[in-house]
């Protein structure tokens, strides 16, 4: 048996943990110009069920902050200016970053010598991979997904649609088809998680007709976690924004909750976007058969066997 | 052309004394009525601070400080902000889109947002406009149905701070809003402490 080093069985993983670490350290302490120490305390204070924000009591605070917090919340200048400037950025820096992504993924596309193409001699000779209801839930999340980003970015890159009545269209839709999308990432994070080592699957027909076959190669488990722990950080934010729809009677007891959502809501936007990329790319481009595969639910015995031997093998597991 | 050539503009400002407001909400009930707002909608409103503690409770009316470096103007991406040269903070509702990134700026929570958009969700965002109406023709049809009257084209006070019984709520030129304060807080035996509320914020120290 071939025995790996610790760092070769999981490079993938440290890579993109490293990567993540040197993100978060970048985001959270050297660009990040909101109080850290008021936001530590504000998340104690969520814990404990209050979102006021409040982290002193306003009976204690001198006449004219008293005045301040009960008319416009508390700490103005602890997250507002954050959000201020994660605006800016998203406007001016997110086209460089998406550029870069795309000299990155066309970059590997070129050393991988263009799109992978199945060997097909009997085109006729299909087995059933996705059941129609993995069929529905994928391409309605490919849907509702581009949908998202599409609207998304109209919102955040207003400066190049200059606004009116069709990107005002877009923004309300983004709103709900973003609620919309909430049960579809559900299941799809549900049917999708299907090669944990504690993951047991039964060999019942059922079963196969709703969590999805195969095991995941390193990157595409990565994409697969990022799409779970961000989408639901995504969804979460996205919903309590659409929830807490700009109030004037709760304004002063809501804002700074408001506001410490949208940054994260921001922030989990520009991360998922560059997994959901690295997913497009490995799914879509880098392979020729995904999609057809998705579309009609079935693919050609060829394609599994110089692709996806995992969904071969359980294919003739199930057939035992 | 020399700058002595420049008018003088006027530097537009809201100030409410909390000694004086009786709460009587006629600052927020002329705003409405005067411009016709939906129900959802007060551009201005009046808040108590603690409420019902003997020689605590005050009161205060807000709107929109029309701030110097007005961060919703910042914020916005679709630029549908503009400051007037007497610093009036105004805004296109032709132009926006109902994002809400104004609210989140905003130190005042002046937008307001009626819920007529797209399948009830938030609309074209509204706010006062100190009676200087919008980008329109001034005084037409289309400015008043989308932002009210134009009470400053026709030289008159914001409707706000004529109704104010009291003459807690002041509007108008910083220098003249600013002398009143001073005045008003000398004539209680001391100095002036500190900048009225919400000044730090909207104008700067």
């Amino acid at each position: 048996m071939e025995t790996k080093s610790f760092f070769s069985e999981y490079k993938v993983y440290i890579i993109i943990g490293f990567l993540f670490a040197l993100l978060t350290y970048w985001y959270f302490f050297l660009a990040t110009i909101a109080n850290l120490d008021y936001v530590f305390k504000f998340l104690i204070l969520i814990a404990q069920g209050d979102i006021s924000g409040n982290v002193i009591p306003i009976s204690e605070l001198p006449r004219l902050q008293q005045m301040e917090v009960a008319l416009y919340g508390p700490n103005y200048s602890a997250i507002a200016p954050e959000v201020i400037r994660a605006f800016e950025e998203r406007q001016h820096l997110l086209p460089i970053v998406f550029l870069v992504e795309f000299f990155l993924f066309l970059g590997m596309f070129i050393l991988a010598k263009g799109r992978k193409q199945a060997n097909i001699t009997r085109h006729d000779d299909k087995i059933e991979v996705y059941s129609v209801f993995q069929r529905l839930v994928i391409l309605l999340n490919i849907v509702i997904m581009i949908y998202l980003f599409i609207t998304g970015f109209s919102i955040t890159f207003g400066n190049w649609t200059g606004g009116g009545y069709i990107a005002r269209f877009m923004r309300s839709t983004h709103e709900i088809v973003g609620v919309g999308w909430m049960p579809i990432w559900l299941i799809m994070t549900v049917i999708a998680f299907k090669d944990h080592k504690f993951f047991y699957r039964p060999s019942v027909k059922i079963w196969n007709k709703i969590f999805l076959r195969g095991k995941y190669e390193a990157m595409d488990r990565i994409n697969y976690y990022m799409y779970v722990a961000f989408g639901a950080l995504l969804v979460l934010s996205g919903f309590l924004i659409w929830f807490m729809a700009p109030d004037a009677a709760t304004h002063a007891q809501t804002i700074q909750f408001k506001r410490f959502i949208l940054f994260i809501h921001f922030m989990g936007s520009a991360i998922i976007s560059f997994f959901t990329f690295e997913t497009v790319y490995s799914y879509f481009v880098s392979v020729k058969g995904y999609l057809p595969g998705v579309i009609t639910g079935k693919l050609p015995l060829e394609y599994i066997e110089q692709f996806r031997p995992d969904v071969l093998k359980e294919e003739e597991n199930l057939r035992k | 052309m020399s700058d002595n050539t420049k008018p003088n503009f006027a530097r537009m400002k809201f100030y409410c004394d909390e000694n004086r407001c009786i709460h009587c909400d006629g600052c927020s009930v002329a705003c409405a009525e005067a411009h016709e707002l939906p129900v959802e909608i007060s551009r201005r409103k009046v808040v108590t601070v603690n409420e019902g503690i003997q020689g605590m409770e005050f009161s205060l009316s807000v709107a929109c400080m029309h701030c110097t470096d007005a961060p919703c103007e910042e914020v916005c991406p679709v630029d549908c902000f503009y400051i007037r040269d007497d610093g009036i903070v105004l805004h296109d509702k032709d132009k926006c889109i109902g994002c809400s990134y104004c609210l989140y700026a905003c130190p005042f929570g002046a937008p307001q947002f009626p819920s007529n958009g797209a399948f009830g969700t938030k609309g074209v965002m509204d706010k006062c406009t100190m009676c200087a109406g919008g980008p329109e023709d001034t005084n037409s049809a289309h400015e008043r149905e989308l932002y009210g009257q134009n009470r400053i084209a026709e030289g008159k006070v914001p409707v706000c701070a004529a109704m104010c019984s009291t003459k807690a709520l002041l509007v108008g030129d910083a220098e003249s809003v600013a002398n009143i304060y001073r005045e008003r807080v000398i004539s209680f035996g001391h100095g002036v402490q500190s900048m009225p509320y919400g000044w730090d914020k909207a104008y700067g120290n």
